[in-house]
């Protein structure tokens, strides 16, 4: 058996994404590998035959990520021509390859002159195409023009004057058509015949949040407004039958905007909304935490039988099912995080992580691909459950992973890990680096804090309570493992987070001194700059923090870390990236400044060209680097005898 | 006359950095002139008679930025002649040029890249260049993983990152010694000694240096260190504890002047003292409450030249006080005597013995260089690069009046009128407030300014309370951010409009950079008399000003009196988000994603703020500038920055 260490990056599969070809023999995929030369994952598209049962590789180039299958039976995918590269900035162009699954390499298809970020083909062989659209006017390269707000978007760059549009494309004439007006910012869509429905936002200035919903005709190249925007907040969409559209969508509730969104349907003549059936759970979004899945997601799909989503009960994301009746029934029920399917005739196949597996397809809930058997010589410690009730009567789920070649009676360090969020889970499924640190001699343990996803709305309501009933769950669980597991040991407790667990990791180490380390990652400090900075800054601030600055300046300063840092005794690792825009580096720069001055034992590690996604999806290298910074802290600080190891290259030189 | 435009940046030409060879019959200087094509600055070295005559290049090829002298008839210049290719350790490359003659030949290179350079000598050099604290003992990370500095950034000290230097982690100032015969590079200094100011003796065989040692945070005071000679170890004259120490000067072999600034309180003036090096002892000279150095600012300067400097037995210095520089000579027992007092701004100092030459920006125009008698302070002009331009274009002269305010002192105040003025026009104006806020505003030419006024606006500007020139007393507006230094400003604009009718209330502008762009910042959010403001590397809110920037801790820790943590309700309220949701004028925003003096962070979060408003609001950041984009940033950067300053003006002020 091999300890899970860092360096298995690399030999991580990624599948992804399956689709069942149009006549339901096939089912296509992606998988993805990390490669360490190139700095990059190399995606390649695979081919899985219903009958023989047998995996045949269809392409070599290492450049696929997202693919469509044709009526005819090829696969389409959007690929850049060798030699190029996505961080080419003059990139607008989109290129499209076919290639033939029963033999022969692909050739170029079409290309767009349009930044393509999804395609969808149609019955009569046109596509609808959303793309990312620039109309900045043309101008040097040498500056930026900031006029709008948001002004940058997390994993997008400067998105200033940027839009994402549909376009329908036809391949005979080579047209192009937008379906949307120039300063529209399209969501999601769904195709029924000639008719497009979609969601779109037009906007100048300040982007607010509820999108309109619109019902275009490719042939007569009309659009009709079914909601305007800014009425009502509204999730995923789909045609639901020639006459109605299914809509998640929210209705008032003393919740505001963290109420989750119930069915509706919507008369496609005049945009009138009938509840069909109330829902308390996450619609069409599996939000289950790890860092060991990467590629595409389709968390829904329309069938003949009904509506597919994915939802996130519990600490788990399954596979549910909405019929014409407004009838839910759960399609697919295993404890896991299910990421991406699909649906033929009655068959489904899924793409998730279930037991200690990485990412593979089961189909009709029998496992079809094997690219990871290198995990079952991993040795990996299964995460046991802990739950407690908690004094509002909330029940808060949490698990604790034993270090690995673990001996009773002998005592150990341990890392609390919280989620981002915060409406995410954490659950029992293959997280790497908390396996990463059972394998360094930790005991590693994590909950589903109140504001955490798939335990309906009043669980998940944390708006103006910040670092309150969510930081009480957290430590009280702290306190349950403590005396589950004595042979942690208490004066030896690492605290690590990111995001939203950023947040949480600088709040805790502000108002308690019971953790001798902790990393924040991607953190939060000062809503007052967050609010100003972050792309998501003026409306997540609204519903999290139940003020703006301009209403109550004092609010947000008192559910800031940085307000409390004078209290801080907690050696503390800050890990941010540049181009994170949704927790903008600003935050982490704030606390590491203040303990720096306040005496507290503080590093930071900035990350160059990542964003927020660093340790899910950020460049090998990152990830790497970014493992071990973690890894060398909680070492330096919780492990006896450890040696000096935090030492990075900079530092080794310097010394 | 032609009106002054834009785009008459690129028919500057910048004098600077004068110097007379060893014997005093020539002086050597720079040339700096800003290239469209290339989009960079040209540099060349110019030679002439001390008289001003016999006037030639030296030498161009390369950008000579720096030069010295190595005896009367050579001149050791740096040069970018071969390219250093990516990859490959830094190095400075020196050529050596005869004034008799002949093309330059290379001369050494130093493997550093070298900020300062003067000679030790025979063929040694002391030399300033920034380095890892201490020198790698190269341990490459291993292929295909991540590498610090390029891939990632650790921060284990503050400061981190420093305007005009990047990141600063770990990085000092380093002096060394170098050996040009041998080739050998010695390390003067401790491994993380940062070193401010440094000084050679007359002899070259001292060499002293003000800095500080720090591992982890580094301090506001700094210390005193002399070494003697090459090779003799390095001890510390005055330890860190008191003060900051920004000059430094030897006078004669024995003894050292330096300046000490306290840092106890915001904007206090530097204390004068000569240490007798052999004696061990510290005298301190009278206080004239006024630092060293041309402190006027001026967006059309263009490289260095000395500020302080010894000759025959006194000590040079420039003063700034009020609007101006003056030349002032200093005698062993500390007793100043004034050499040059007019009209502008000394930019630097020459001299041989007892003659006397500065570079200055007079008559508003740009830097020439003038011989002055050292007896009448009379001044021989000696260069005339910009008579062309001058000759030709159509400047307007800034008008000073003076009154008494309020608050007690008298004030000064500059009107430039509008080109084409005409008495009975009506005309908008602008509000333009300077940086620091220890600066001064005074007569010299601005280009910026110029411009507003050619394209018919009224332009006006004082020195309110926080500015140099007038005592730290006056200087001192610590934790009266936003209110004394407002009340002065508005005052001003009150007292201007009275003396202007032709300004049009209703079409005021209000622009600054800096701590010019807090005020705009804070303007903005207190009053709506302002129809147009151009905010520049701003400051908006000091709860993240003082946690994120290079100074934060220190500086504007002192200015706010608290930090967040110590006193929100404090630092909250002289942050001009908190007003920012009141905001009415339309303001364009003009920053730099290399400024770590005043961040970006800073600018984003008004522009936020003040958008939601339903205000008109802009934000141009440019990449790869700095704090300096104003005065030395990449000229389009440069011609950009002025189109959009302008633009908006006429936009909102309802020009063409």
């Amino acid at each position: 058996m091999k300890p899970v260490s860092i360096n298995i990056l690399p030999e991580i599969q990624f599948v992804s994404a399956p689709g069942f070809s149009p006549d339901g023999e096939n089912i296509a995929f992606v998988v993805q590998k990390a490669d360490l030369k190139n700095n990059a994952y190399m995606g390649d598209l695979y081919l899985y035959n219903c009958t023989t049962e047998k995996i045949l590789r269809l392409t070599c180039s290492g450049n696929v990520k997202k693919f469509i299958w044709t009526k005819a039976g090829t696969v389409l995918f959007q690929a850049l021509p060798s030699g190029r590269n996505d961080k080419q900035k003059d990139n607008q162009m989109s290129f499209f390859y076919e290639i033939n699954i029963s033999g022969g390499e692909a050739v170029e298809k079409f290309s767009l002159p349009v930044q393509a970020t999804s395609f969808y083909k149609c019955e009569d062989g046109r596509f609808v195409i959303a793309a990312g659209v620039d109309n900045t006017p043309a101008r040097n390269g040498a500056y930026e023009v900031f006029d709008e707000i948001p002004f940058w978007s997390n994993g997008r760059g400067f998105t200033n004057k940027k839009r994402i549009h549909l376009f329908v494309y036809a391949p005979e004439s080579g047209s192009l058509t937008s379906v949307c007006d120039a300063s529209d910012d399209c969501t999601f869509y769904s195709v029924r015949g000639s008719r497009i429905l979609y969601k779109s936002y037009s906007w100048c200035d300040v982007r607010q949040e509820y999108d309109g919903i619109y019902l275009y005709d490719m042939d007569t190249k009309t659009s009709r407004c079914l909601l305007k925007k800014d009425v009502r907040r509204t999730g995923h969409i789909a045609f639901w039958d020639n006459k109605q559209a299914l809509v998640a969508a929210a209705q008032d509730s003393e919740f505001g905007d963290e109420k989750y969104m119930d069915f509706y349907t919507m008369d496609l003549s005049d945009g009138s909304m009938r509840l069909l059936a109330p829902y308390d759970y996450s619609i069409a979004a599996g939000t289950v935490g790890t860092d060991a899945r990467l590629g595409e997601v389709y968390p829904d799909k329309n069938a003949e039988d009904g509506y597919y989503f994915i939802t996130t009960k519990g600490a788990y994301s399954s596979l549910h099912r909405i019929s014409r009746d407004g009838g839910i029934s759960e399609a697919l029920t295993r404890q896991g995080a299910c990421d991406s399917f699909d649906v033929y005739d009655g068959r489904i196949v899924v793409c998730g992580l279930y037991e200690n597996r990485l990412s593979e397809l089961y189909l009709d809930g029998r496992q079809i691909t094997d690219f990871n058997q290198t995990t079952a010589r991993w040795n990996i410690s299964t995460p046991k459950p802990l739950r407690f009730f908690d004094r509002d009567k909330f029940e808060i789920q949490g698990w604790v992973i034993k270090p690995v070649d673990y001996k009773p009676g002998e005592k150990y360090p341990a890392i609390l890990h919280i989620h981002g969020g915060p409406r995410t889970v954490f659950s029992s499924v293959f997280h790497h680096e908390m396996q990463m640190w059972a394998a360094a001699g930790y005991f590693v343990f994590y909950c589903n804090p109140r504001g955490s996803d798939g335990g309906g709305t009043a669980f998940g309501s944390l708006n103006g309570k910040y670092g309150t009933v969510d930081y009480d769950n957290i430590m009280d669980f702290t306190d349950k493992v403590l005396a589950c597991y004595p042979d942690i040991d208490a004066s030896r407790l690492g605290v690590v987070g990111g995001s939203y667990g950023g947040f949480m990791t600088n709040w805790i180490i502000c108002h308690t001194n019971r953790f001798c380390a902790a990393v924040s990652q991607r953190s939060i400090a000062n809503w007052i700059t967050f609010e100003h900075m972050s792309d998501i800054g003026h409306t997540f601030t609204k519903h999290t923090q139940a003020a703006l600055t301009r209403e109550d300046a004092h609010k947000l300063w008192w559910h800031s870390p940085l307000k409390y840092a004078a209290d801080c005794k907690t050696p503390t690792l800050f890990v941010h990236s540049t181009e994170d825009y949704r927790c903008p580096m600003a935050e982490g720069l704030q606390m590491f400044t203040a303990l720096k001055l306040l005496g507290i034992e503080t590093r930071m590690c900035l990350i160059r060209g990542e964003n927020h996604e660093l340790s899910r999806s950020g460049r090998p290298r990152s990830r790497m680097l970014r493992m071990a910074e973690i890894l060398n802290w909680m070492d330096r600080h919780l492990k006896d005898a450890a040696p000096d190891t935090g030492a990075d290259q900079t530092e080794r030189s310097a010394q | 006359m032609e009106r002054i435009a834009i785009e008459d940046l690129y028919q500057f030409v910048f004098v600077s950095d004068a110097a007379f060879s060893p014997d005093g019959q020539h002086i050597a200087y720079l040339r700096h002139r800003a290239d469209n094509e290339e989009n960079c600055y040209h540099s060349e070295l110019w030679l002439m008679d001390a008289n001003g005559e016999n006037h030639f290049l030296l030498a161009k090829r390369g950008e000579a930025k720096s030069f010295l002298w190595l005896d009367n008839q050579t001149i050791l210049f740096v040069s970018k002649r071969e390219a250093i290719q990516e990859g490959e350790q830094p190095a400075t490359d020196y050529y050596s040029i005869s004034i008799l003659g002949g093309e330059a030949t290379h001369f050494m290179r130093i493997p550093l890249n070298v900020e300062q350079l003067q000679h030790a000598g025979e063929n040694c050099f002391y030399v300033k260049a920034s380095v890892p604290a201490k020198v790698a003992e190269a341990a490459p990370a291993p292929a295909n993983t991540a590498q610090a500095g390029k891939d990632y950034e650790v921060f284990e000290e503050l400061p981190y990152w420093f305007n005009g230097k990047g990141i600063r982690n770990r990085i000092r100032t380093a002096l060394f010694l170098y050996n040009a015969r041998e080739q050998t590079l010695k390390r003067l200094t401790l491994p993380f000694l940062n070193v401010s100011s440094w000084a050679v003796s007359p002899g070259s065989g001292r060499i002293a240096y003000s800095g500080t040692d720090y591992r982890s945070i580094r301090p506001a005071n700094s210390a005193l260190w002399l070494q003697d000679g090459c090779n003799g170890g390095a001890r510390q004259l005055v330890d860190d504890t008191h003060y900051n120490i920004d000059d430094l000067c030897f006078m004669g072999e024995d003894a050292l002047f330096y300046t000490g600034s306290p840092t106890e309180r915001m904007g206090q003036n530097p204390r004068y003292y000569r240490y007798s090096i052999s004696s061990d002892a510290v005298d301190a000279l009278p206080f004239y409450d006024v630092p060293i150095g041309n402190k006027v600012g001026s967006d059309s300067k263009y490289g260095g030249g000395k500020q302080l400097a010894f000759s025959n037995g006194e000590l040079f210095m420039l003063h700034t006080t009020w609007g101006n520089t003056r030349l002032m000579a200093m005698n062993k027992s500390g007793q100043l005597r004034t050499v040059v007092n007019k009209e502008g701004a000394i930019t630097g100092i020459a001299l041989h013995d007892k003659t006397i030459a500065i570079t200055a920006m007079r008559a508003n125009r740009l830097a020439e260089v003038y011989l002055v008698d050292s007896d009448s302070g009379k001044e021989l002009q000696l260069t005339d690069c910009n008579r062309k331009y001058f000759a030709t274009h159509q400047v307007q002269t800034p008008e000073r009046f003076t009154y008494i305010s309020r608050n007690g002192f008298e004030m000064e105040g500059f009107v430039l009128t509008p080109a084409g003025f005409k008495p009975d026009g009506s005309y908008p104006g602008i509000l333009t407030i300077h940086g620091g806020p220890k600066a001064a505003f005074g007569g010299v030419f601005f280009h910026e300014m110029q411009c507003l006024a050619a394209q018919g606006f009224f332009v006006f500007y004082t020195n309110p309370r926080g500015s140099d020139g007038r005592g730290e007393a006056f200087a001192d507006i610590a934790e009266a951010f936003g209110s004394k230094d407002y009340n002065d400003l508005i005052e001003f604009t009150d007292e201007v409009l009275k003396r202007y009718s032709q300004i049009d209330p209703q079409r005021l502008g209000v622009g600054g950079g800096s701590y010019g762009g807090f005020m705009t910042n804070w303007i903005i959010g207190q009053t709506d008399r302002f129809a147009s403001a151009v905010s520049q590397r701003s400051i908006s809110n000091y709860l993240s000003k003082v946690m994120y920037t290079d100074i934060g801790y220190t500086v504007n820790r002192l200015q706010m009196g608290a930090y967040p943590w110590e006193d929100f309700d404090k630092v909250w309220g002289m942050s001009p988000l908190c007003y920012a949701h009141r905001v009415k004028t339309p303001t364009l925003f003009l920053q730099s994603d290399e400024d770590y003096r005043c961040w970006m962070g800073d600018a984003l979060q008004m522009l936020s703020a003040v958008k939601r408003n339903g205000t008109p609001a802009r934000l141009v950041l440019f990449h790869g500038e700095n704090h300096e984009l104003s005065r030395s940033g990449k000229p389009h950067n440069r011609i950009t920055r002025l189109n959009e300053l302008i633009e908006w003006h006429c936009k909102f002020l309802k020009m063409r």
